[in-house]
């Protein structure tokens, strides 16, 4: 019987489709001290949501291509929100990068790691789509190079719903 | 009848979609192996943390669970690992049960969370996810230029693991407060714990400054220090904290200077996590030779500077200087260089040269250096090669070290990978060792991945996230799932 039971479980887990997550708001620094909300920051139509740390290589590499897809988008009403996740170790090297890469979407510092675990980021970096409800519409975990290719088709396909 | 159960059970679970403010997810790792110094059978095992969520409006209920079996009944366990109800809104948070927080930017309280860590401790030889928490209640006013946080709470002590009594786990008790005023970019801050287990009732507060002098200039100054209690000694009592920085960011070139000053401020069993000013490597070799900080003493600097020739291509140049004064003083140095860019057709490069003293460890001269190369292929192929080389003197002995990787991969979805690490270091070998290895992850969807791992692991200490444990050999087959649902 409970072998069963666990196969169904395992079953069940496959067949499922999560689209349970919601962004609760909140307020938060950004990383020139500056308060914002989520109902402040989110685009009209989208908002894409990116978890990074300035340790974690793939996530650098992926910021100047979500930076060209913020360009590309913002007048679509898609904003874009990076969520530095860096502890009070590193957060001195959260400024230089985003100076760096010419980052110009809001960086907000999650150093207690709150928004991530709420919304149950277990990898770096994670890069989420919601729409203006809040509603994860897309999750993406990890980066390699192409995967742009893919978020700009998400956002065109949701774009166009 | 067996079929109408299983169907009935897939039914009701199906069903769950409707409630569509549940969420979950569940991290498992099945192992058949043993440290390959052991003279056992290998053995089967199995680790699972599964979290649970329900959300409805600003309200959150979460609840978790995680278990570790194996063929020896004093190393597992199936434990309740987290609890929580939480009010989330604009301005206010309130939190009863497990929760997650900084004070003093972690020089007073730290807790932390390393994605997808299971670590195994050489003590127990249990196994347990990788993070800290309190347990209690916690409640924060966000306004306009005023944040208040207060929390009262237990705090976790991971060095022991779920198989030990509560009290031995939770052995700190934490009430603490932090306001943070803002005005005109800056911040100033004022913090406050007492600390109270069955040794001592300690006092800390800490001030703050923080802000942007100019549009390019930032910078954070923070100075803590024992207040009263009872239960230390005298020269324990003259513990401090002081650590500032100061940023300079210009559109293609910047400097960080950092300065740290630690006297007796390892906090209870460990609560808070003080900046290290260490660089934190994600290459291998040099990730595994991170300084760990000790705050029970330990002074020191550190330079970062950053060269952007253009959107992909940099330079970075590090100094590290750490000394711990224990009767003997102990010096770390590091010098770091790395060049990162894109080069011949979407390839691209990384090289980085590190020489580093280690008075601590007694490593003199270390060398390190390292190339990584991710080349793109045709129809969405690619590869990723790492190579890393590590050279320095201990005794009597040249250590050498050597990490190599080459991964091919297709999308996000495949990567099959392939590892060589080389030593003759004679703290681990007699002779010169050889650890191989294959590791293949798949990934279903976004809801759903797989990790297969064959051959040896070199254990030792990682860092990630800015904390620092430590990874213990493997030698067998270890196959992870990690689903969100």
């Amino acid at each position: 019987m409970f072998r069963l039971f666990f196969v169904a479980i395992l079953l069940s887990f496959f067949v499922i489709e999560a689209k349970a997550q919601t962004v609760r708001n909140f307020s938060a620094n950004t990383v020139s001290n500056d308060k914002v909300t989520f109902s402040g920051l989110k685009g009209h139509n989208l908002t894409i949501i990116d978890f990074w740390a300035s340790w974690c290589k793939p996530c650098i590499k992926s910021m100047p291509l979500i930076e060209k897809i913020y360009n590309e988008f913002k007048t679509d009403g898609v904003n874009v929100i990076g969520f530095n996740v860096d502890g009070p170790r590193s957060v001195s090297k959260v400024k230089p990068i985003i100076s760096s890469l010419n980052i110009s979407y809001p960086i907000i510092l999650d150093t207690e790691s709150k928004i991530m675990r709420d919304l149950n980021i277990e990898v770096l970096p994670s890069l989420l789509i919601v729409d203006t409800k809040g509603k994860v519409l897309y999750r993406h975990e990890g980066y390699v190079k192409g995967d742009e290719i893919e978020w700009r088709d998400v956002i065109v396909g949701l774009l166009s719903k | 009848m067996r079929l109408k159960v299983l169907l009935g059970l897939v039914f009701v679970i199906l069903t769950m979609d409707l409630f569509s403010q549940f969420s979950a997810s569940v991290l498992s790792e099945y192992q058949n192996g043993k440290l390959p110094k052991d003279t056992t059978e290998n053995f089967n095992s199995i680790y699972s943390r599964v979290l649970i969520n329900y959300q409805m409006g600003n309200f959150k209920v979460g609840t978790g669970i995680q278990l570790y079996q194996t063929p020896y009944s004093e190393r597992n366990y199936v434990h309740l690992s987290a609890g929580s109800i939480n009010y989330q809104s604009e301005k206010v948070e309130l939190t009863l049960g497990n929760y997650s927080q900084v004070l003093g930017n972690g020089i007073l309280l730290r807790n932390y969370q390393i994605p997808g860590a299971i670590v195994e401790d050489k003590g127990f030889r249990t196994k347990q996810y990788f993070y800290t928490d309190m347990l209690g209640a916690q409640v924060a006013f966000h306004m306009d230029k005023l944040d208040v946080k207060a929390l009262w709470g237990y705090a976790l002590n991971n060095l022991n693991p779920p198989i030990l009594d509560w009290e031995l786990r939770r052995y700190d008790e934490v009430i603490g407060t932090e306001v943070s005023y803002r005005f005109k970019k800056q911040v100033l801050g004022a913090s406050g714990i007492r600390l109270h287990n069955e040794l001592e009732t300690s006092y800390y507060g800490m001030l703050s400054l923080s802000g942007d002098i100019t549009e390019f200039l930032s910078y954070y100054s923070g100075y803590a220090r024992y207040l009263s209690g009872e239960g230390k000694e005298t020269k324990e009592r003259d513990a401090y904290a002081l650590y500032g920085n100061i940023v300079l960011t210009l559109p293609s070139f910047g400097i960080s200077a950092e300065y740290k000053n630690y006297q007796n401020f390892l906090i209870g069993t460990g609560i808070n996590e003080p900046p290290a000013l260490v660089k934190e490597h994600y290459y291998k070799l040099l990730n595994r030779s991170t300084h760990v900080l000790q705050p029970t003493n330990e002074s020191g600097v550190q330079l970062e500077a950053y060269y952007q020739m253009n959107l992909f291509s940099s330079i970075v140049a590090n100094y590290t200087l750490a000394v711990n004064d224990f009767g003997i003083k102990y010096r770390y140095q590091e010098w770091f260089l790395e060049y990162s860019g894109n080069v011949f057709n979407d390839t691209d490069l990384k090289l980085f040269v590190d020489y580093a003293d280690d008075e601590f460890k007694s490593e003199y001269n270390r060398v390190s250096y390292g190339v990584n190369l991710d080349v793109p292929l045709v129809n969405h192929f690619g590869f990723l090669i790492e190579a890393e080389g590590q050279g320095f003197e201990r005794l009597d002995s040249y250590v050498s070290n050597y990490y190599l990787n080459f991964t091919l991969r297709r999308k996000s979805k495949w990567f099959w990978g392939t590892q060589l690490e080389v030593s003759n270091d004679p703290f681990i070998t007699e002779d010169k060792k050889i650890w191989p290895s294959v590791l293949i992850k798949y990934k279903y969807n976004s809801n759903h991945s797989l990790q297969l791992f064959a051959g040896e692991r070199r254990g030792g200490p990682a860092c990630n996230a800015g904390i620092c444990y430590e990874v213990l050999d493997f030698s067998g087959v270890e196959l992870r799932w990690m689903a969100r649902f």
